[in-house]
């Protein structure tokens, strides 16, 4: 599962998902991608889901960038635990997405294998999600339900 | 395409964007920029054409229109919804040469896959100098003759005369991977997963703070329980 080699500080506060993305809200590496349409917290188990949908429906051929990183810790208690004396243990790894940003990347496939995959791993997210496609000369990218 | 003068700030902005144009600039050498706004409809058209086109904008102004020879310099975009926010307009001269962006676009994509390749596109664009009207639509990079874990670079790139690569000559455009099996790719991503969960993160500065203050997770569960249990 993704998660940082070292960090500064084991426990986060929760913040705010305000806005949009600006960065990271092109294709920069692939062909085709999956942007968020929605703000929310993607796990690190919800990543891998994807990434193991993405690159078993392609099989062989094709490319995979994951272009989100869970870097932010989520803290729990135990369970029947009473309030107080703390904030909880670290549980899990999420990374903080906001609308607009593409989440993953696919290259070397035709589109409408693309389109299946991205389908089959938008099923793994939280969030509402939508299948973009690069376009050329650094103009506009087909926005795509 | 028809432009005429704005105001600027973003709430005068905003009423341009809801009337259905696209707020933009204009500037070039020795000219003084000018904000001006264009019809979005004209503009997703212009865009459609190809970025490198050349625009001949009409400004509307109170003694007669003004006509410009320009290029698309940037345009800014909403990262959900894909309109163009604002445009920037680079005034041109027709007999100056210029830098522009050229798309690069593969064919032979088959004979690879055929051959059991992967392709993998790196560069999408390259930059060239050149005239504005000799600026290519884009440039066509064959990738039939590339063997497996081969790359074809920017210097095998077939250029029309007249017209400079200043993209760096070596850089690769695509290359051919061997494949991948799927069982390699699935099957240490699941190992790994048992192998991370147990793996606490390093934390860095403050490290001895952060062991002294915090005791390890087991140790909180149990003094919860004991709370509990009075």
């Amino acid at each position: 599962m993704l998660m940082p080699k070292r960090v500064k500080f084991r426990k986060q506060q929760r913040g705010r998902m305000t806005g949009a993305a600006y960065r990271g809200s092109v294709i920069t590496y692939g062909e085709y991608g999956l942007q968020a349409m929605e703000p929310g917290w993607i796990t690190d188990r919800q990543i891998e889901a994807a990434r193991v949908a993405l690159t078993r429906y392609i099989k062989r051929g094709g490319k995979v960038w994951i272009k989100i990183f869970p870097d932010k810790p989520v803290t729990k208690k135990p369970a029947e635990t009473r309030m107080g004396s703390g904030k909880g243990a670290p549980e899990f790894w999420v990374s903080v997405v906001k609308p607009g940003r593409v989440m993953f990347e696919l290259a070397g496939v035709s589109e409408e294998l693309a389109r299946e995959a991205m389908r089959l791993a938008a099923h793994k997210l939280p969030i509402k999600t939508k299948f973009v496609k690069r376009t050329e000369a650094g103009g506009e990218e087909a926005h795509e339900g | 395409m028809n432009a005429s003068k704005r105001d600027i700030g973003k709430g005068s902005a905003r009423a341009i964007r809801r009337e259905g144009y696209v707020p933009a600039v204009l500037y070039g050498k020795n000219v003084e920029a000018v904000s001006v706004k264009v019809p979005a409809r004209d503009f997703s058209r212009v865009m459609t054409a190809g970025r490198n086109s050349i625009i001949k904008l009409a400004i509307a102004e109170k003694g007669g229109v003004d006509e410009r020879t320009c290029m698309v310099k940037d345009i800014q975009q909403d990262p959900i919804r894909g309109d163009v926010i604002h445009a920037d307009f680079h005034q041109i001269n027709l007999k100056e040469k210029l830098r522009a962006t050229v798309a690069v676009r593969i064919i032979g994509e088959d004979v690879v896959i055929k051959a059991g390749g992967i392709l993998q596109h790196l560069l999408w664009e390259v930059e060239v100098e050149c005239l504005p009207a000799e600026i290519p639509d884009h440039l066509t990079a064959d990738v039939s003759n590339v063997p497996i874990g081969g790359h074809l670079s920017v210097k095998d790139l077939k250029v029309p005369a007249g017209v400079d690569l200043i993209t760096d000559q070596d850089a690769a455009i695509a290359s051919v991977l061997a494949p991948k099996a799927v069982e390699e790719e699935v099957k240490p991503a699941e190992g790994e997963a048992a192998a991370d969960a147990a793996q606490p993160e390093v934390i860095g500065r403050g490290k001895q703070e952060e062991e002294g203050a915090a005791p390890a997770p087991g140790a909180k569960e149990a003094k919860g329980k004991a709370e509990k249990e009075k």
